[in-house]
C-alpha cells in the first residue's frame, strides 16, 4: 500500500477512499469541542473516509461514509480539520 | 420505589422500537415531546411481576452535553435531576451492524459503574451483511450480558427482560456515580479499545446495506435529490388541507350537533350558554384541527422511521444556512406549519442553542393550521375565486402568497436576530444518516397516538380555561334591556376593544375587529368566532362562516380586510405558544421578545397594507 501526499477531507474527490492521519482543529473551528465531537462521529485517526455524496447547493454540506460504516453528513467547513491520506 | 431502567444509545439505533416492544404500551411522556426528545417512561413488569420504570433517554454519540438533549441524558444517568434517581441498570442499545462505531460510546458509559447490559439490536441486518457475531466472546471481553434483539419481531425480548430483572436483583448501582468529561485522547483509546474487542467478536466486517446505497444514489441526487423532498412536501400540504377536509366536516358537525343538543335540552340561562357558546363551541373549534396535526404527524413519523428525514435535513442544510440556521432546523419550522407548538418543542433536536432559540422564535411565523380558519373566511369574502393564468384559482393563489410571506418573513427575522439578540457561534453540522427501513406500523400508531393526546390535552386544560375567561368578558355585565348593539359591546370584551380601537384605527380596523381581537389573543381561530358574535350571527342553516362572510363583505372596505390577513401573518395571537416558548426558554426574555416582534411585524404589515391598497384602489 503506497500511501500519497495529505491533504484535507474537504479536498477530496468523490469515492475514492482516504485515512484519516489527524484531527486538527483549527483555531477557528475549535471553539466547541470539534476534535471531541468529530471524534464521537467516528472521525478517528486511522479510520477510512469515501465521500459518498455532495449536496445539490455547492456540494456543501457532504455525505461521507466512515470505514464502509456510518454515513455522516458534515460542512466543509468541519471537513477541513480532518486530515487525510489516499491510499492507491 | 422501582428500580429505574434505561434505555440508551446512539440516534437510530432501534432503541424507541424497542422501548415500545418491552412497554406493551404502559408508557408516559412529559406535555410535548419530539421523537424521543422528552423524557419518556414506560412500565416493563416481567412475567414473575417484578416491575420496572423504564426511560427512554435521548439518542446520543456521547455525554459531552452540548445541547439540551445530551444535557438532559447526562442528568438522567448521572441522577443529577431532582425527580429522579440514577438508573440502577443500563441498558444500551447497539446497532449490530455498526459494532466498533457503537462500542465506544459503551465504554464511555462502563465508566459510571452502573451495572450494564448490552442489546445488540438489528442482529438480523446484520447477519444478512455477512457479520456474524460471536456473542459470547463480545460478552466476555465487554463483562457485561450481551442479549440480540429484533424489537420489530419481538425476538429477544424475554431474554432481556430476564436478564434485566437478574442483574437488577444481583447488582447494585455505586453510590457516587464517576464520570469525567472525557478529553480527545480519551476518546481516541476507547475507539482503539472498541474496535479491538469488535474485531475479536465479529470476523468479518459488515457490508453496507445496499439497498441504502441504491436509495441514496437518487435520493441525494443534485438533480432527482431535491424534486423528491419537493414532491413530498407537496403530498405533505395535499393531505393537511385536502384530505383532512372531511374529518374535519365531521368533527365540526358533530360539535354543531352537541351544541344544539345542549341548548334544546337544558333550560336557558348563564350555565347553558356557558356550556354551549363557551366549552363546546371552544373546545369544538380547537379539535377541528386535530385531523391536520395527525395527518401532519403521520408524514413526520413516516419520514423519521423509514431514515428519510435525515437526508431532507442534509438536502436542506444549504438553504437553511443561507438564513443562519441549520438542516436540522427544517423538521421544526415543517411542523410549524400545523401547529407552532410541536415545532418548537422539536426544536429540542437542534444542537447548537442559537440556532435552536432562532428556530423557536419564527416558528410561529410559519403559517398554521389555526390561521387557516380565518385566511379561508377573508378570502372566501373579498377575493374573488377567478382564474388566473388559465389554471390558478386566484384564491388559492392569494393562499399560497400568504405562505410565502410567512416563510419569507421568518428569513428576515431569522437573519436579523443572527446578527442582535441571539448572538453565539455557529455548530458544526454532524448528522447520521441512518440505512433505509420499512416503517413499523406499532411505531407509527404509538407515536400517533401520542401526539393525538398532547393536542387533546392543550384544547382540554389551556383552551377550556381561556375559552370559559374570554366568554365571561364577552358576555359580562349584560347588555341593558333595549340596547341596539350586539350584547358584546357593552361587555367587558367590548370596553377593552373601545379602548383598543383608536390604536388600530391607523391600521384600517374598526370596532368590531378590535372586539373580536380580544378572544382571538388566546388563539388565532377564535376570532372567527369573535366576529360572528360581534356581527351577531347565529350558525344557520347555510353554516357560520357563509353567513359571516357575506356580513363582512357587506360591512368592511376591501383595504380593512387585506389589512386584517396581512396583521394575521404576524400577529402573535396564540398564548399556548408564547407558553410553551416560555417552558422550552426557561426564560420570561424569549416569550416577551417573541410577543412584541411579533406585534410590531403585524401593526407594521397592515398598516402598509391598509395604506397602500387604499392608494392603489382609488
Amino acid at each position: 500500500m503506497q500511501q500519497q501526499e495529505a491533504f484535507t477531507l474537504d479536498k477530496l474527490t468523490k469515492n475514492s477512499p482516504a485515512i484519516i492521519t489527524k484531527i486538527c482543529a483549527t483555531p477557528f473551528t475549535d471553539n466547541n469541542n470539534l476534535e471531541q465531537r468529530l471524534l464521537a462521529m467516528g472521525f478517528v485517526e486511522g479510520a477510512t473516509v469515501t465521500i459518498r455524496h455532495f449536496n445539490w447547493l455547492g456540494g456543501d454540506p457532504m455525505v461521507v461514509e466512515i470505514d464502509a460504516g456510518a454515513l455522516i453528513a458534515l460542512r466543509k467547513m468541519e471537513a477541513s480539520s480532518i486530515c487525510v491520506q489516499t491510499l492507491r | 420505589m422501582r428500580p429505574n431502567i434505561a434505555l440508551i444509545g446512539h440516534p437510530n439505533c432501534g432503541k424507541t422500537s424497542l422501548f415500545n416492544a418491552l412497554t406493551h404500551g404502559f408508557q408516559k411522556t412529559g406535555n410535548y415531546p419530539g421523537v424521543t426528545v422528552e423524557r419518556k417512561e414506560g412500565l416493563l413488569e416481567t412475567p414473575e411481576g417484578d416491575k420496572f420504570t423504564l426511560i427512554d433517554i435521548p439518542g446520543l454519540y456521547s455525554l459531552l452535553a452540548k445541547s439540551p438533549d445530551e444535557e438532559i441524558a447526562r442528568n438522567v444517568i448521572l441522577g443529577k435531576l431532582a425527580a429522579q434517581q440514577a438508573p440502577d441498570v443500563l441498558v444500551y442499545v447497539a446497532d449490530a451492524t455498526q459494532l466498533a462505531f457503537n462500542l465506544r460510546f459503551l465504554l464511555e458509559l462502563k465508566k459510571t459503574g452502573i451495572p450494564m447490559i448490552l442489546a445488540l439490536s438489528m442482529m438480523d441486518i446484520a447477519q444478512s451483511r455477512d457479520g456474524v457475531i460471536d456473542i459470547q466472546q463480545l460478552a466476555h471481553d465487554l463483562d457485561m450480558p450481551v442479549i440480540p434483539v429484533v424489537a420489530i419481531k419481538d425476538r429477544g425480548l424475554k431474554e432481556l427482560v430476564d436478564c434485566i430483572a437478574h442483574t437488577a436483583r444481583s447488582k447494585a448501582r455505586p453510590a457516587l456515580i464517576a464520570w469525567q468529561k472525557p478529553e480527545a485522547e480519551t476518546i481516541r483509546q476507547r475507539y482503539q479499545q472498541a474496535k479491538i474487542i469488535a474485531s475479536n467478536a465479529q470476523q468479518r466486517a459488515v457490508q453496507p446495506s445496499r439497498w441504502t446505497t441504491r436509495l441514496d444514489k437518487i435520493i441525494l441526487h443534485p438533480i432527482s435529490g431535491p424534486i423528491i423532498l419537493l414532491s413530498l412536501l407537496l403530498l405533505i400540504f395535499q393531505a393537511i388541507f385536502s384530505w383532512s377536509a372531511l374529518p374535519q366536516e365531521w368533527i365540526e358537525n358533530g360539535f354543531i350537533a352537541l351544541q344544539h343538543g345542549v341548548t334544546a335540552t337544558l333550560p336557558d340561562g348563564p350555565f347553558t350558554r356557558l356550556l354551549a357558546d363557551g366549552i363546546i363551541a371552544g373546545v369544538g373549534g380547537v379539535l377541528v384541527f386535530l385531523p391536520q396535526i395527525l395527518f401532519l404527524f403521520f408524514f413526520i413519523l413516516l419520514l423519521e422511521d423509514t431514515g428519510y428525514m435525515a437526508r431532507a435535513a442534509f438536502l436542506m442544510d444549504r438553504l437553511m444556512g443561507a438564513v443562519g440556521l441549520n438542516g436540522r432546523a427544517f423538521i421544526p419550522l415543517l411542523s410549524s406549519f400545523a401547529c407552532a407548538i410541536p415545532g418548537i418543542m422539536s426544536a429540542r433536536t437542534i444542537e447548537n442553542p442559537r440556532d435552536r432559540l432562532i428556530t423557536i422564535l419564527i416558528a410561529p411565523l410559519m403559517t398554521c393550521s389555526a390561521r387557516l380558519p380565518v385566511y379561508t373566511l377573508l378570502i372566501g369574502a373579498f377575493i374573488p375565486a377567478t382564474t388566473v393564468w388559465g389554471v390558478f384559482n386566484l384564491q388559492g393563489l392569494t393562499l399560497l402568497v400568504l405562505y410565502l410571506i410567512g416563510i419569507f418573513g421568518s428569513f428576515i427575522i431569522a437573519f436579523l436576530l443572527k446578527h442582535t439578540l441571539v448572538k453565539g457561534v455557529s455548530q458544526p453540522l454532524l448528522l447520521e444518516l441512518p440505512v433505509y427501513k420499512l416503517p413499523t406500523l406499532r411505531n407509527l400508531w404509538r407515536g400517533l397516538r401520542e401526539r393525538a393526546a398532547i393536542f387533546i390535552r392543550r384544547a382540554g386544560t389551556i383552551i377550556l380555561a381561556l375559552t370559559i375567561l374570554l366568554w365571561f368578558l364577552s358576555s359580562y355585565p349584560a347588555a341593558p334591556l333595549g340596547a341596539s348593539e350586539p350584547a358584546i359591546t357593552y361587555s367587558f370584551a367590548g370596553i377593552l376593544g373601545s379602548y383598543l380601537e383608536p390604536v388600530l384605527r391607523p391600521i384600517g380596523f374598526n370596532l368590531a375587529i378590535a372586539i373580536a381581537l380580544i378572544p382571538g389573543f388566546a388563539a388565532r381561530e377564535v376570532a372567527v368566532a369573535g366576529l360572528a358574535t360581534v356581527y351577531a350571527i347565529e350558525a344557520s342553516e347555510q353554516g357560520l362562516e357563509t353567513t359571516l362572510s357575506m356580513s363582512l363583505f357587506q360591512s368592511w372596505e376591501l383595504a380593512t380586510a387585506l389589512a386584517f390577513i396581512a396583521w394575521y401573518i404576524f400577529a402573535p395571537q396564540c398564548m399556548s405558544t408564547l407558553a410553551v416558548t416560555r417552558r422550552e426558554t426557561n426564560s420570561w426574555r424569549w416569550p416577551i421578545v417573541m410577543f412584541s416582534y411579533m406585534l410590531l411585524l403585524a401593526y407594521g404589515a397592515a398598516f402598509i397594507t391598509y395604506h397602500a391598497s387604499r392608494y392603489l384602489l382609488e
